[in-house]
């Protein structure tokens, strides 16, 4: 059993996977992208599976579409890969598969941003990059002027991207949300990410604790895996007065300050979870 | 601001027969290629890893890994498509 793990850089989660794949008796071939010629005419097949850990998620995709095209399976597949790494588009499949989500429109210019705030239920609202990560570039506006300035920065500044405004209902959250790391449709392990800021993200900071995986975790994150098509997923969860919602689903997920805290060999999970897809 | 994500090294001594690819194989030193300050680099470092120097903080790339030769570089910045 041989598994192609495909990266740009090694992080601490690649080598938790390596280290897994050893005790689990699975031999990694490393496909290093910046060193790899993509021609399938010429490329050599000699693993049963292939695992993206792309760091950059547009050489990622390009990756798993590749592989996808020499019959092999990709974990994650490209359809769930452009889901999710587009905010706008796993806003869209979540709400269109009734899993609970933040409220969120996309406008293209001022005046229709100003209408979309109200519709929302006014300021404060988050704009956000449609890709990217780590919470780059995530901006709470508290008000108009806020609003007219960001955008004209944003049409003055950015490309093409930047000029499509992803715009979401602002929650205030009780210090914390929830990180839920699912495999398959089944939650394996969840942390809170403990800020001060209202950005939680483990990138920025915030402190990481264990979260219980009750029922109602458990439910919202298969919904939310079998809306995006599966596979291995992180989902940023939201406790709110209507309950829990689902804020953003990561699809290259990092989980290497989550094993301790919840006491999860996620890494193991996702290596066996690779073994289960060759044998099923 | 606290970096996206942790250059620390992992304190992850792997076995390299388990993986194809290029792994340091024990504890050795070498010169930062930014500031000339010399490197602890741990067994078990590979290829593509990105690691600080302990000197000037900067972010280095491990580039090569060959027959005990370790190349290093400033390391690629962070891009817009980077994350999870």
């Amino acid at each position: 059993m041989n598994i192609g793990l495909v990266y740009s850089i090694i992080r601490t989660d690649e080598k938790l996977l390596i280290k897994a794949a050893e005790k689990l008796g699975i031999k990694i071939k490393l496909i290093g992208l910046e060193k790899t010629v993509l021609n399938p005419d010429t490329y050599q097949v000699n693993f049963d599976v292939i695992l993206i850990r792309s760091v950059s998620s547009v050489k990622g995709l390009e990756a798993a579409k590749f592989f996808e095209s020499l019959d092999i399976p990709v974990i994650n597949n490209s359809v769930v890969a452009s889901i999710c790494e587009n905010k706008f588009a796993t806003s869209l499949i979540l709400k269109k598969f009734k899993v609970p989500t933040l409220k969120f429109a996309m406008v293209f210019d001022l005046p229709q941003a100003f209408e979309a705030v109200k519709q929302l239920g006014g300021f404060p609202v988050v704009i956000k990059p449609i890709h990217g990560s780590w919470g780059r570039l995530v901006t709470k506006i508290n008000d108009k002027d806020s609003l007219e300035a960001v955008l004209e920065h944003k049409h003055v500044l950015g490309s093409p991207y930047h000029k499509v405004y992803y715009i979401e209902e602002y929650i205030e959250k009780p210090g914390r949300d929830i990180r839920a790391f699912v495999i398959n449709g089944k939650a394996v392990a969840a942390i809170y990410r403990n800020s001060f800021h209202w950005i939680t993200n483990t990138a920025r900071g915030s402190q990481v604790s264990n979260c219980p995986i009750n029922n109602n975790l458990a439910d919202i994150c298969q919904q939310a895996s079998e809306a995006v098509g599966g596979g291995v997923l992180a989902m940023d969860i939201f406790e709110t007065k209507e309950g829990l919602k689902v804020n953003e689903i990561n699809h290259t997920m990092e989980f290497k300050n989550s094993e301790e805290p919840t006491g999860v060999s996620i890494s193991g999970l996702i290596m066996k979870y690779c073994k289960e897809v060759v044998y099923v | 601001m606290v970096p996206p994500f942790e250059f620390r090294r992992a304190p992850l001594v792997i076995n390299y027969l388990i993986a194809e690819g290029a792994f340091c194989m024990g504890k050795t030193s070498i010169k930062c290629p930014i500031c000339g300050g010399q490197i602890n680099i741990l067994a078990g470092t590979m290829e593509a890893e990105i690691i600080n120097c302990s000197h000037c903080s900067n972010r280095l790339l491990v580039a090569k890994i060959n027959d005990g030769q370790i190349i290093l570089e400033e390391a690629p910045s962070i891009e817009e498509d980077w994350g999870e």
